[in-house]
């Protein structure tokens, strides 16, 4: 705990969390009701790390100030938070919060083997809610002086060690315990302390990288992290990371230290916050779950996958975002693929200077629905440029022997391969600006499903008001009014997709879903390939539907076979989606905007006439 | 000149070194934008990691006892710093390949970091690669294993001939650690020069030391006007302040006497104005906006997500409208105009987070005894009858008056529905616009 506080809070009937990013301090207030815990308010105002503030408090007590006006309730006194509720009944149970103010955590890793014990320890990192500045291995390509020169400029807020399984050879971990011992790195804020090292290897190499590091730097030793080759333990290293996180870096922002003091639980970092979060969705609904939060600077995804959702990976996307890096997005993405999402057509260069001017001045609102268009464009690569990054991590471990069967004599699978399998995936949760606030839910389902394209049956939701940091740091303490909270006010379920995987040819039968649909009784819709459709079935309903995919194609229970399952509806309803996967858009750009077009108004995704209006006559052939 | 355009307040420059060094100025000292404010005396040297167990044909525990130098002592280049006994085998010997200070002697990867001491200030070595290697000068960059910018250490590869018969092979090897700063494709030398850099801090403006930030530099204070612009590249810098025209800034517009001048726009800046700024040696340009694809095509740099203002460019740009085609706001450009011919130092450096920095452009008034204002930090609220551009389509780049705050949210065509503002236009038109796409004009 933060100042020694201990987990006993007694009844808690009321609940306030702040979320300070970097540039606003959210706070929301969930108190108990008759029914259970609900969100009762939320206030925001801009964060104040920064001169000429320079105390994060001020900012957070001005985001509780509003809570206050909106509620009536006193929860501010001079000390601070009010926190625990008095008998009059001011202040609250329980105060928590969460920080990616002043860039967040910036680590740097170093391991043995970039693609074994590096990696291992970029998870560790990425996990812990870091974002990994550098990863140091011995086989990185880089010669000795280079990789001290780097380490030396980074400048990161703690570096995380890793290397060699117990028991086994040193002297590699020694030499890369050397190479930062050769750097003298220093940390990016205060000059005055030690920089954090956290060495989670090989437990023989302890003593010598207590000799090499120890005067140097504030040494940590945690568990190894690969232990043995076939096993990961991450941890034991993000709890110290989280720790660190606490005494070093906080500690060094300005105003921190008074707000821990006023916190009942230590403070995360937000994206930490985040990936609790998603983990305790993949256990609510016991089924595997992919979560991005799209901002303004960066892009993160989660996913929790496995039969035990035991597979947790979180990846940031440092330069994919909406605003600060817009124009990063259209680099790396290309003009070709942010175009092909138009149903409009815009001019390239034209297309650059809006983009641009998105960039400086990043709080401006599309106007009209042509800059809606492109918005959601850009966000749908975005969003997959991000998933691309985050497959490359989320992955088996490489270098570790595997006992084959007698059937996979023949089977090429290398180790370290990819565990996201979109067939298995259960939910899709979006959640930031571009989601969350498009005007029309079904357009951030859209946005799902063209980015991800998850297959079979696949939930989606987005997140209503952004408050997963505040519930995951909630959910460590108090893991039922999260829950509770979270199941009724932070996610707004949009519905199911069906997809199934295979592209059939334009006119065929893509599936056929039969069942019992509470809205609109028997239902027996053919969808033809190249078809998006959408049933109504609203929020809390389901029904249980059988989908016989055409030839060819596979709904999850293989190809062409029958599979019987559960939807769940949401605000959108079930969308039934022909379009195959992988999603193929026409070549020919007339032809692509008349699909774009077709799909749009079958959904109802945006106003009709307008949408007919800024397309413009768009021939068949 | 007329002062009631601009308002003059206290601009206070922390000036720091990144890592401790020496501050050179006193507290009260007047200081002009060059005067040295601090300097390192940091000279970083390349550190070698030599596997010296392995290359002697020992086993890494047994590297102390080998070695005839210990952590800390200085050796010189080919002396010889490690002896390994091996009976029957002989005796092995190693050199130090190069000149510097034992760092690190490690029994447990066998190696020995050795890091070199720069300061000696040798000046650049150039070699006959062409030569060495058995090239035509003009063929030698296809050979070359670095290309300029790369650092080099003593002995390293630098340039190779012949690939498959690795036998006929022919290198060329560095002759000393350093950064390689020319390759002739005439002469078929490449030159290597010492990477040594002094850090220093300069005073920026000129004013007077208020403060000392013992071992990291001082506090300078000027009365001065400060604008700040949107997008800017480029150092900071300093120069006489003229204003060329209140349109668009084309290159007649500038001649070879605007060496070392900041030149001033009302308008945009066009990509040939640039490039003759660059010809002509102007220390600065400020303009309301320019094509993005023009700056980053003509100053030959990329725009990424970070802070601008590193870039190894002769000229600043500040562009205090950012993109496209915008007049300069008048309250802006009518400050400028109004301090045409004073020094002014502008810095390009820039954020794009949060508004977190941006470019910046200080006219320091050193003698000043007039009123001093506070310098504004928070933005005005929006209010009707002030003056706005709206910045973001349909009507982007138009000017009008706040004709009223609606307080309930509206509709926008995209189906939001957001907080707005009903802005009339100059043509008299009344439009209905986002908050967040206006902005004070």
């Amino acid at each position: 705990m933060a100042d020694g506080k201990t987990g006993n809070w007694g009844p808690v009937n009321s609940i306030l969390a702040t979320d300070c990013g970097s540039t606003t301090t959210k706070a929301i207030l969930i108190e108990r009701q008759s029914g259970g815990y609900r969100l009762v308010a939320r206030g925001e105002a801009p964060t104040t790390v920064e001169a000429p503030f320079e105390d994060v408090t001020l900012g957070v007590r001005n985001a509780v100030r509003e809570l206050e006006e909106l509620t009536g309730r006193k929860l501010l006194g001079q000390q601070g938070v009010l926190c625990p509720r008095s008998a009059d009944g001011t202040g609250t149970d329980l105060f928590l919060s969460t920080s990616s103010a002043g860039g967040g955590l910036q680590m740097m890793v170093a391991g043995v083997i970039k693609t074994m014990t590096a990696e291992s320890a970029q998870r560790a990192a990425l996990g812990a809610g870091a974002i990994v500045m550098d990863v140091i291995a011995i086989d990185d390509g880089r010669r000795p002086h280079e990789k001290i020169r780097r380490i030396r400029d980074l400048r990161p807020d703690m570096i995380l060690l890793s290397g060699g399984v117990d028991g086994g050879t040193i002297s590699h971990v020694a030499q890369v315990a050397e190479l930062i011992a050769a750097a003298q790195p220093r940390p990016r804020l205060g000059t005055s302390f030690k920089l954090p090292v956290i060495f989670a290897g090989n437990v023989k190499a302890r003593d010598h990288v207590r000799k090499v590091l120890g005067g140097l730097s504030d040494l940590r030793v945690v568990e190894n992290l690969r232990p043995v080759m076939e096993r990961e333990e991450l941890g034991p290293a993000r709890e110290e990371i989280h720790r660190l996180f606490l005494e070093h870096v906080m500690a060094q922002a300005p105003g921190y230290a008074t707000l821990m003091s006023w916190a009942s639980a230590p403070i995360m970092p937000t994206p930490g916050a985040v990936g609790l979060g998603m983990q305790n969705v993949a256990k609510l609904y016991r089924t595997s779950v992919i979560g991005v939060d799209i901002g303004g600077a960066t892009t993160d995804v989660f996913s929790v996958f496995g039969p035990e959702q035991e597979l947790f990976v979180r990846t940031v996307s440092a330069n994919l975002g909406m605003s600060y890096s817009i124009s990063n997005v259209l680099l790396e993405a290309g003009l070709e693929n942010v175009m092909r999402w138009l149903p409009i057509s815009v001019d390239p260069v034209d297309l650059k200077n809006r983009i641009r001017n998105k960039m400086i001045r990043p709080t401006t609102i599309p106007q009209t629905l042509e800059e809606l268009l492109i918005e959601q464009a850009l966000a749908r690569e975005a969003l997959r440029l991000a998933m691309e990054h985050h497959k490359t991590l989320a992955r088996g471990l490489k270098g570790i022997q595997r006992l084959r069967h007698m059937g996979e004599t023949f089977d090429q699978e290398a180790t370290g391969q990819t565990h996201i399998d979109l067939m298995e995936l259960g939910i899709l949760v979006g959640s930031g600006g571009a989601l969350s606030h498009a005007p029309r839910r079904m357009q951030a389902a859209l946005m799902l499903l063209d980015a991800f394209q998850p297959e079979g049956v696949t939930r989606l939701a987005v997140d209503s008001i952004f408050m997963m940091p505040q519930l995951g740091v909630l959910w460590t303490v108090s893991p039922e009014p999260a829950a509770q909270v979270f199941e009724r006010d932070c996610l707004v379920h949009l519905g199911t997709a069906i997809s199934p995987v295979g592209n059939g040819r334009p006119g065929e039968r893509a599936f056929t879903l039969k069942g019992t649909l509470p809205g609109a009784g028997e239902v027996e819709e053919e969808v033809l390939a190249g078809q998006l459709r959408v049933l109504p079935l609203g929020v809390g309903e389901k029904a249980t539907v059988e989908v016989v995919p055409g030839w060819g194609m596979d709904a999850g229970a293989g190809k062409g076979r029958k599979l019987k399952t559960e939807v769940h509806g949401g605000v959108c309803g079930l969308i039934l989606d022909g379009r195959g996967r992988p999603l193929v858009l026409p070549e020919d750009p007339v032809q692509r905007r008349r699909k774009l077009v077709e799909w749009f108004r079958c959904v109802d995704a945006y106003p009709a006439d307008l949408l007919t209006r800024l397309a413009g006559p768009l021939p068949r052939e | 000149m007329s002062e009631a355009t601009f308002r003059v307040s206290l601009i206070r420059k922390v000036r720091k070194l990144p890592l401790p060094g020496e501050v050179l100025v006193q507290p009260g000292q007047r200081v002009q934008p060059d005067t040295v404010v601090a300097r390192i005396d940091l000279k970083p040297g390349i550190p070698w990691v030599l596997p010296v167990a392995r290359l002697l044909g020992i086993e890494p525990d047994l590297l102390p006892q080998a070695m005839r130098r210990q952590v800390g002592d200085r050796v010189k280049l080919r002396e010889i710093i490690a002896v390994a006994e091996r009976g029957l085998y002989g005796r092995k010997e190693y050199a130090s390949p190069t000149d510097g200070v034992i760092e690190e002697i490690s029994a447990r990867s066998g190696r020995v970091i050795i890091r070199e001491e720069f300061g000696k200030e040798e000046p650049p070595v150039s070699f006959d690669v062409a030569f060495e290697i058995g090239c035509k000068p003009r063929d030698l960059m296809k050979n070359m294993m670095k290309s300029i910018g790369h650092e080099v250490k003593r002995g390293q590869v630098v340039a190779k001939k012949g690939e498959t018969q690795a036998f006929f092979t022919k290198t060329a090897l560095a002759p000393i650690s350093g950064v390689i700063t020319e390759i002739n494709t005439q002469t078929g030398y490449v030159t290597i020069s010492r990477p040594f850099k002094e850090v220093v801090t300069r005073a920026y403006l000129n004013g007077v030391v208020a403060e000392i930030l013992p071992g990291r530099g001082a506090v300078v204070q000027s009365p001065g006007v400060k604008l700040t612009g949107v997008f800017g590249v480029g150092r900071e810098g300093h120069g006489p302040l003229k204003v060329v025209t209140d349109g668009t800034l084309g290159p007649d517009a500038i001649s070879p006497e605007d060496e070392g001048r900041i030149l001033v726009a009302g308008g945009p800046i066009t990509r040939e104005a640039l490039r003759r700024a660059l010809d002509c040696g102007v220390r600065g340009l400020i303009g309301a906006t320019a094509a993005y694809l023009d700056v980053v095509e003509t100053l030959g740099i990329k725009v990424g997500v970070g802070i601008t203002g590193q870039e190894d460019i002769p000229l600043t740009l500040i562009l205090m409208e950012g993109f496209g085609e915008l007049a300069m706001r008048e309250t802006a450009f009518g400050t400028l105009r109004s301090l045409d011919g004073r020094l002014a130092c502008i810095n390009g450096a820039t954020q794009i987070r949060a508004g977190a920095i941006r470019p910046e452009v200080i006219v320091p008034f050193p003698g000043w005894e007039g009123d001093l204002v506070a310098e504004t930090t928070v933005d005005e609220e929006l209010a009707p009858g002030q003056r706005v551009r709206i910045v973001n389509d349909p009507y982007f780049g138009h000017i009008g008056v706040v004709a009223a705050i609606p307080a309930q949210p509206y509709e926008l065509p995209t189906e939001a529905r957001v907080p707005v503002a009903e802005v009339v236009l100059e043509d008299r038109t009344t439009v209905v616009v986002p908050r967040a796409n206006v902005e004070l004009f």
